[in-house]
């Protein structure tokens, strides 16, 4: 009897002590990771203007205006970064709402942003601007908006690589960074996949669905690549095809999309920015009509 | 029990410009079986109408407000009279004080546009002048008389006359309840503009029915006069301004667009109830460097005759009288005071000054992203501020260039100083404004100097051009231009495709991919690139959408499909979504404040447009605009301009453009909304004109 309890005794220190060595591994990791990439993850600012389409004069409504504190990943040496298109447009995330009110009427959240600004991890702020969008994964993608001849400033990017594998239980670790009342201090989350999504793509859940943490990088324990946190519609049993005129409410969900997809978008990124440039340059000169606009 | 009571009193209390809800009102007639007595009053009510009623307007207005940097437009309604041949009318400050455009609607439907003459906030009085060049009638104007409102008495019979709720003008009866009706304290006041109202106008209380849009009608004695202008509800009861007080006002904005007061700078209260005297008005305060502080005036005197005038206020519906006496002073008037100081006798003398008004008029600063106004004496004396020179700013809008400036320009902050060069008004700091932001098309950063409280501020804020857009390039996804259902179970058996799981074409959009591959509606995909397709629920086919979205556009996919149960393979080539390919063309007007677009094939086929079907695509519709105003909506669809028709953007901005450049006063549209067709007329309101 004695010796049974003995043995249950010293399988339980051994599996706290395992537990513990885990734990300070896995905190290990973490700090070595924000030491390495902390810096890459900045404080991004911006002004979002939401307007509602589709009401009746009488329910119009004035479009909304307000200040935005996220965060984002600076993802090449140019400055180019990534973060949620749903942090930086919250409206995108809606789209549109059918069948409201006796006429069933259709509203449309259109939302934009402006007076955007980032703050990179030494304190220099300078403007930036939305580059390319993907309204599928809710990822976007900033580049820089320096003067002419100005400095560039000394970005610290994460070099994007193929997507680690995960699997459910596994934890995470998630490097995010503090606002104003943490003084911008960087800051690490360890947490788990709770859940692996594999239709239409993979995608997996992270267990604390924080929405304060979108548009960071997530690693594995072993400090590979997983993925970008954003938030996405979830499928609706209302949301149809393209042209059934229905769409997903405001029902959303966070996710980490694999690194590869975005590796993927912020090929198309760089690809817009380039033929961005390349427009401004033939544009230069020419006196613009503010009051024209034409969808890229 | 206090702060109950308080609270379900001013519920009570209802602002009678309220266009947000309706009020039946209901005017009592004779009867069978009417005595005497009833069919004198009814007589006598049949020609008070007769006096008044045809001189009563309904006026529409759009007026500005300040906020978030910008003077907002909004609409309402109220009442008014006209009150001489030249087409004055007389309503309420806060009616028609702020208007951008008012419109006057006659009894007999017929519709003026008028100008605001002046307005009044203290005693809550506007005037108007009806625009009578524009009038198609040529008949006379019917104008209304005022009856003498001293000799009203408790109990009077009274008639309200308005449009309540904004509908056509009416009528309601009642008696005169209370001839000098105050707000309680524990309501507090009503504050217009800054200037307190009841610190002048008791009102003359009564039990005519009024509601929101009554703000401005006449309440009318049995002689067919003008006793009162409605204005307030409280406690179930109407209050009217007395009509000698607001003729005597209107008078004055009739024959100098303002009303002139003195300012003394003695702040008066009801004498305490500890006090041992019988008689006189207690100082609650003299402000600094007025007058009356010049004079030698303390608070804590009692004073006991104003000009050789005898004074005396016991409670707060006293009040009015001495303040009104000071107020009508001449400007410039040598006065004596007698008050008590110290239980003795004391003679003050000094000379009243202009009294300007408690605030100054917002005005929007576009190329700062503010509203602002200039500091009138009063206002620099709450801001602790010796001298009236600077700009106060009075909103900021969330994003604008004073909002994006480092340190801030916050409500309340005083700029003073633009470019080391000296701000001491609105006029100075937009002429400043207009001179740096000449023929530039990038903002420009400029520096400020601004106050808040006694620390002064430097900022650089980067003004006027036109702020970078921030445009993304969206992503480029392939499409299915089809609509689908799942082919659930019983569906799969009732079809007889028992265990074939697939999703089952409901519609192919015509003359795209989809179509040209060969798809038919009634098809049902079994696999899609070699995977088999099961989709049982709706999310099952948003899913399989989702999945193809994730393909090159340009890939050829192969799709199995069952038609009529026979197994088919079809071949299609992958393109484009619709919604990205098209970049449709857009343009908008800031003139009429409203943007539109070209029609996309995935517009027709989303709203069964016909192709026959030209116009363009209302895209944005500024809330409060002038375009808002006509009614018109996003998506409507815009068929025509003052009759010619718009195929495409470029015309319509053309036709917009050029009712910019003639400043058309109206440009009709005709638009599609639905299966309805409608035509709108949008009436801007150029050069900031007060109409």
């Amino acid at each position: 009897m004695y010796r049974r309890t003995s043995i249950a005794v010293a399988a339980i220190l051994l599996t706290a002590i395992q537990s513990m060595c885990r734990a300070d591994t896995i905190g290990e990791t973490a700090r070595q990771l924000s030491a390495k990439y902390g810096d890459s993850v900045v404080n991004v600012s911006a002004v979002t203007k939401t307007e509602m389409t589709g009401l009746s004069s009488s329910m119009a409504q004035k479009a909304q205006e307000r200040k935005v504190d996220i965060l984002g990943t600076v993802i090449n040496a140019d400055g180019m970064i990534v973060l949620s298109e749903s942090a930086l447009n919250p409206a995108s995330l809606i789209g549109e709402i059918t069948n409201v009110g006796e006429k069933n009427q259709t509203i449309k959240l259109h939302g934009t942003a402006s007076d955007i600004k980032v703050r990179l991890a030494d304190g220099r702020e300078f403007p930036a601007r939305q580059i390319f969008t993907d309204s599928e994964l809710h990822i976007t993608f900033l580049v820089p908006e320096l003067k002419e001849g100005e400095e560039k400033p000394k970005f610290k990017p994460i070099e994007l690589a193929k997507s680690s594998r995960t699997d459910m239980s596994d934890q995470i670790i998630i490097l995010t960074r503090g606002d104003k009342s943490m003084n911008y201090e960087p800051s690490v989350v360890v947490d788990r996949v709770t859940s692996v999504v594999h239709k239409p793509r993979i995608m997996y859940i992270p267990s604390v669905p924080t929405g304060s943490n979108l548009g960071v990088p997530v690693f594995s324990e072993s400090s590979g690549q997983i993925g970008l946190i954003t938030v996405i519609r979830k499928n609706s049993s209302t949301g149809g095809s393209d042209h059934r005129g229905m769409t997903a409410q405001a029902q959303a969900i966070v996710v980490v999309v694999p690194m590869e997809e975005v590796m993927d978008l912020a090929e198309q990124a760089l690809k817009a920015a380039k033929e961005k440039k390349a427009d401004q340059k033939t544009e230069t000169g020419k006196e613009a009509d503010p009051g024209k606009t034409e969808k890229k | 029990m206090a702060k109950g009571l308080t609270s379900a009193l001013m519920r009570k209390i209802t602002f009678t410009l309220m266009s947000s809800c309706l009020l039946l009102c209901a005017f009592p007639h004779m009867s069978a079986g009417v005595t005497k007595e009833d069919a004198a009053t009814t007589k006598m009510i049949d020609r008070a109408m007769k006096r008044v009623f045809p001189s009563l307007v309904r006026i529409d207005v759009v007026m500005e407000q300040a906020q978030s940097g910008r003077m907002e437009k909004r609409v309402g309604a109220g009442s008014g009279a006209i009150i001489d041949k030249e087409g004055h009318i007389i309503t309420n400050h806060h009616v028609a004080g702020k208007a951008r455009r008012l419109v006057c609607r006659m009894p007999d439907g017929e519709e003026i546009e008028a100008d605001l003459i002046g307005t009044d906030p203290l005693g809550d009085i506007a005037v108007l002048k009806l625009d009578l060049s524009k009038r198609k009638k040529q008949k006379p104007l019917p104008v209304a008389e005022f009856g003498d409102s001293d000799r009203v008495v408790v109990g009077d019979t009274v008639l309200a006359m308005g449009c309540p709720g904004g509908m056509s003008q009416s009528v309601t009866k009642g008696i005169v309840a209370n001839t000098a009706m105050m707000l309680p304290r524990m309501m507090g006041e009503m504050n217009l503009d800054g200037e307190n109202v009841g610190s002048l106008v008791r009102w003359l209380g009564h039990d005519a029915q009024i509601f929101g849009g009554n703000s401005g009608g006449p309440l009318v004695n049995l002689s067919g006069e003008i006793i009162g202008i409605n204005e307030v509800g409280v406690a179930g009861l109407g209050g009217a301004i007395p009509g000698n007080l607001a003729r005597s006002i209107a008078r004055q904005i009739i024959e100098k667009s303002s009303v002139s007061r003195s300012w003394t700078g003695i702040e008066a209260q009801p004498r305490l109830k500890s006090s041992s005297q019988d008689r006189g008005v207690l100082v609650s305060g003299i402000i600094n460097d007025s007058p009356a502080s010049e004079a030698g005036l303390k608070a804590g005197d009692v004073i006991l005759e104003f000009d050789g005038v005898p004074v005396n206020c016991r409670i707060d519906a006293e009040l009015p009288l001495f303040n009104a006496l000071q107020l009508s002073t001449p400007v410039g008037k040598k006065i004596r005071v007698a008050a008590l100081r110290d239980g003795k006798e004391q003679k003050f003398e000094f000379t009243t000054r202009v009294r300007e008004p408690a605030v100054g008029l917002d005005q929007e600063l576009k190329e700062w992203g503010v509203t602002a106004r200039d500091l009138t004496l009063m206002s620099a004396l709450e801001l602790m501020r010796k001298s009236t020179d600077g700009v106060m700013i009075t909103s900021v809008q969330t994003g604008g260039p004073a909002a994006a400036a480092e340190p801030e320009l916050c409500q309340r902050d005083v700029l003073v100083e633009v470019e080391s060069r000296p701000v001491k008004n609105l006029a100075e700091l937009a002429q400043i404004t207009a001179e740096l932001t000449k023929g530039i098309t990038k903002p420009r950063p400029v520096l400020a100097a601004f106050e808040r409280g006694q620390s002064r501020f430097l900022t650089v804020v980067k003004i006027g051009g036109e702020q970078p857009k921030n445009d993304p390039v969206i992503s480029r996804k392939p499409e299915f231009p089809v609509i689908l259902q799942p082919v659930n179970p019983d569906l799969a058996e009732a079809l007889g495709i028992k265990g074939k799981p697939g999703v089952r074409i409901a519609y192919v959009v015509p003359n795209r991919s989809a179509a040209r591959a060969g798809f038919k509606a009634g098809d049902i995909i079994s696999a899609f690139d070699g995977d088999a397709v099961r989709a049982d629920r709706d999310e099952d086919v948003s899913l399989f959408m989702q999945q193809i979205k994730r393909y090159k556009i340009g890939k050829e996919v192969v799709f199995d499909i069952l038609r009529e149960t026979k197994p088919v393979q079809i071949k299609m080539k992958l393109e484009e979504s619709a919604d990205t390919a098209e970049e449709p063309k857009s343009y908008e007007n800031k003139d009429f404040e409203m943007g539109v677009r070209e029609l996309t094939s995935s517009d027709r086929i989303r709203r069964q447009i016909p192709d026959t079907l030209q116009g363009v695509l209302v895209n944005r519709v500024e809330p409060a605009g002038w375009a808002m105003l006509a009614r018109v909506v996003p998506e409507d669809i815009l068929i025509t301009i003052d009759g010619k028709p718009v195929p495409d953007v470029d015309t319509a901005e053309k036709l917009l453009k050029d009712a910019s450049a003639r400043k058309a006063t109206q440009v009709v549209l005709f638009v599609q909304r639905g299966i309805h067709t409608m035509f709108l007329e949008i009436e801007p309101n150029w050069n900031g004109k007060k109409k």
